[in-house]
């Protein structure tokens, strides 16, 4: 198995690396959320015949991060899952649950502060 | 009203019917509920069918651990099974919340939200052991329907 | 037509599990699905805060009662790597046979639950009945029979005598006849044909582009299996991954149907070869940094993502379950189908909510 190793890009970039990997005929694989601190790290996985990479970018929590469904449609329920345990917000979601996809209220239970 | 009691008593002994609900197990307790209901085990020699119907249903099966979405499923699924009904929780999650007991969105066991008459515990139970709480809410539901208003 | 939306589940019939769907229909035809979720989830991710490194893999076990050995699997060896453990060479065998039988019993059991959508009751009996013989086999050598709780971090816990090896080979060959017994009803039966193929068609660019995994994707044709990673003793056992090129609900059957014999060909590659010696190394300290782990589960990849701090708890533990990816899938091969055929399409990507849920 390979190294796991990722690159830092900044939240401007994000969708038109994630564009040139999609012309590259890449799979998206997940989106890992992480809270380092007050910051939450978002690492994006993408795959191409069974070789990943990896794309982490460092948010604030009222930062609104840019959706990749314009790009990859599919990613609609991994950052929904991020908006309802992080509580951190996507823009131009093409379906959004509005942070209701596992609870019945807005509550993000994953920080760490939150029981 | 008494012939009606006796046609009751024949009916739910020899045909109990069974809803089966899955409230957040991990599936292990909800596919041995379905091997129960297989050749091997064989529940259908009893008369037990499993049912979509809570309508049609005299015992409700529950597995798993109740948070916060499906509690108002649950409570549903209960008030709409006509009395009289046995309800059986299978599985340490449904008597506890057993391992997920600690997990940010568990509320806790079955009985937090809805009157419980039998538990089986087990991670999973044994297909064996599942096969005797049916018989015995067979047993209470006989009773039920003696000693009921009914 | 007026557009009329059913809501399909959360309790229905045919799912053993609660699943819910949207479904807009004009004219008998599904326009939209939207998917809602909510009705499992635990928040289990958030244990490893509060259950060291070695009581978290009871807890992965449970993410899925049907792939609970190939989960703890993924966790055990994304741990080890971190850390730089080698785990015996037995150990490895010991792993990759019983991650196969827990394969066959999920492909078995979900065969059984999708003749019983559409119907089917006796097939849905005959599978369940021959998947008995493999969770004896279970219960026999792991003491439990869905539940199977053999790894821990460096290497297994349980061993596999000879006696043990010759009567699974013997009941593999026995659960051989009785698959190709069943093998023409399965692929000749007009009432199969009629209801499954040309159902919930994905074709190979969809199913990459929406991110679909493990026999769904196969059955569209693209040769993508993660056991060519060559985790646990796959990189010296001999596979190809079985694929179809239709893409509809009878070809994920066929994907699913044939693996079976390939994971049955993969036990017995490792009992062949199985060498001796121990089946543990001890575990000293707690890993740091971070890493990320895929194995092939019968739903299809599984993605973990672990990051550490060097004490006993991980900082983070994430689960990418293979029925979360196939659900935008699942959506897209809704539309545009009748309302009759929901169940059946539904069932066809073997969903696992408790997976996708955790």
């Amino acid at each position: 198995m390979e190294k796991f190793s990722y690159k830092i890009i900044n939240l401007q970039d994000l969708l038109t690396q994630v564009k040139e990997l999609r012309e590259k005929k890449y799979r998206l694989v997940s989106i890992s959320c992480t809270q380092v601190e007050e910051k939450f790290e978002l690492l994006y996985t993408f795959d191409l015949n069974l070789s990943l990479k990896h794309l982490k970018i460092i948010v604030a929590k009222d930062t609104p991060i840019p959706s990749l469904t314009c790009i990859y449609e599919g990613a609609f329920l991994l950052e929904n899952e991020i908006q309802d345990q992080f509580g951190l917000s996507f823009a131009k979601l093409n379906i959004d649950y509005k942070g209701q996809l596992f609870y019945p209220e807005k509550n993000p239970l994953f920080l760490k502060n939150n029981k | 009203m008494k012939f009606i009691k006796r046609l009751l008593l024949t009916g739910i002994k020899k045909s109990p019917w069974l809803l089966h609900f899955d409230c957040g197990s991990c599936n292990g307790c909800d596919i041995e509920t379905l091997a129960v209901l297989t050749p091997v085990y064989d529940a259908e020699r009893f008369g037990v069918i499993n049912v979509g119907n809570p309508k049609h249903a005299d015992i409700f099966l529950v597995t798993g651990t109740v948070n916060r979405k499906n509690q108002e499923i649950l409570n549903n699924l209960y008030l709409q099974i006509p009395e009289p009904k046995v309800i059986l929780a299978v599985g340490t999650c449904a008597l506890s919340g057993g391992i997920f007991a600690e997990a940010p969105n568990v509320i806790g066991g079955v009985d937090k939200i809805i009157p419980v008459d039998i538990y089986i515990p087990g991670c999973p139970p044994k297909p064996e052991a599942i096969l005797e709480g049916v018989l015995k809410s067979v047993e209470l539901l006989e009773d039920k329907v003696k000693n009921g208003k009914i | 037509m007026p557009k009329t939306i059913i809501p399909f589940g959360p309790q229905h019939p045919v799912l053993p599990e609660p699943l819910h769907f949207s479904l807009t229909v004009e004219d008998e035809i599904v326009q939209e699905a939207i998917p809602g979720f909510g009705y499992v989830h635990r928040g289990l991710e958030k244990l490893c805060e509060i259950k060291d490194i070695h009581k978290m893999i009871q807890v992965v076990e449970r993410v899925c009662g049907i792939c609970s050995k190939i989960h703890a699997l993924c966790y055990c060896e994304g741990i080890e790597q971190m850390m730089g453990v080698e785990v015996p060479p037995r150990a490895k065998y010991l792993r990759t046979i019983w991650s196969e039988l827990h394969r066959m019993h999920s492909h078995l059991l979900w065969l059984g639950l999708f003749a019983d959508s559409f119907g089917f009751e006796s097939l849905f009996y005959h599978f369940w009945r021959i998947r008995e013989k493999i969770l004896d086999i279970n219960e026999k050598t792991a003491g439990n029979r869905i539940i199977v709780s053999v790894n821990i971090l460096g290497g297994v816990k349980r061993d596999l005598s000879t006696e043990d090896q010759k009567w699974i080979l013997a009941e593999l060959k026995e659960i051989e006849n009785k698959l190709e017994e069943v093998k023409d009803t399965l692929f000749k039966d007009y009432t199969i044909s009629k209801r499954t193929k040309g159902k919930g068609i994905l074709s190979a660019e969809e199913a990459l582009y929406l991110g679909a995994v493990g026999p769904v994707l196969r059955a569209s044709g693209v040769a993508q299996d993660c056991r060519q990673l060559q985790y646990a003793a796959f990189s010296e056992l001999d596979f190809e991954p079985v694929i179809a090129q239709e893409g509809d609900s009878f070809a994920r059957m066929q994907v699913r149907y044939f693996e079976l014999f390939q994971s049955i060909d993969l036990i017995r590659q490792a009992l062949s070869k199985i060498p001796e010696g121990p089946i543990s190394v001890k575990v000293k300290g707690y890993p740091e940094g971070e890493n990320v782990f895929r194995v092939e589960q019968p739903r299809g990849e599984v993605f973990y993502y672990f990051k550490a701090n060097g004490s006993k708890f991980l900082d983070r533990l994430r689960i990418r379950t293979p029925t979360f990816a196939n659900v935008p899938a699942l959506a897209k091969m809704l539309t545009g189908i009748e309302l009759a055929d929901v169940p059946v399409v539904i069932l066809s990507i073997d969903p696992c909510i408790s997976c996708t849920e955790r």
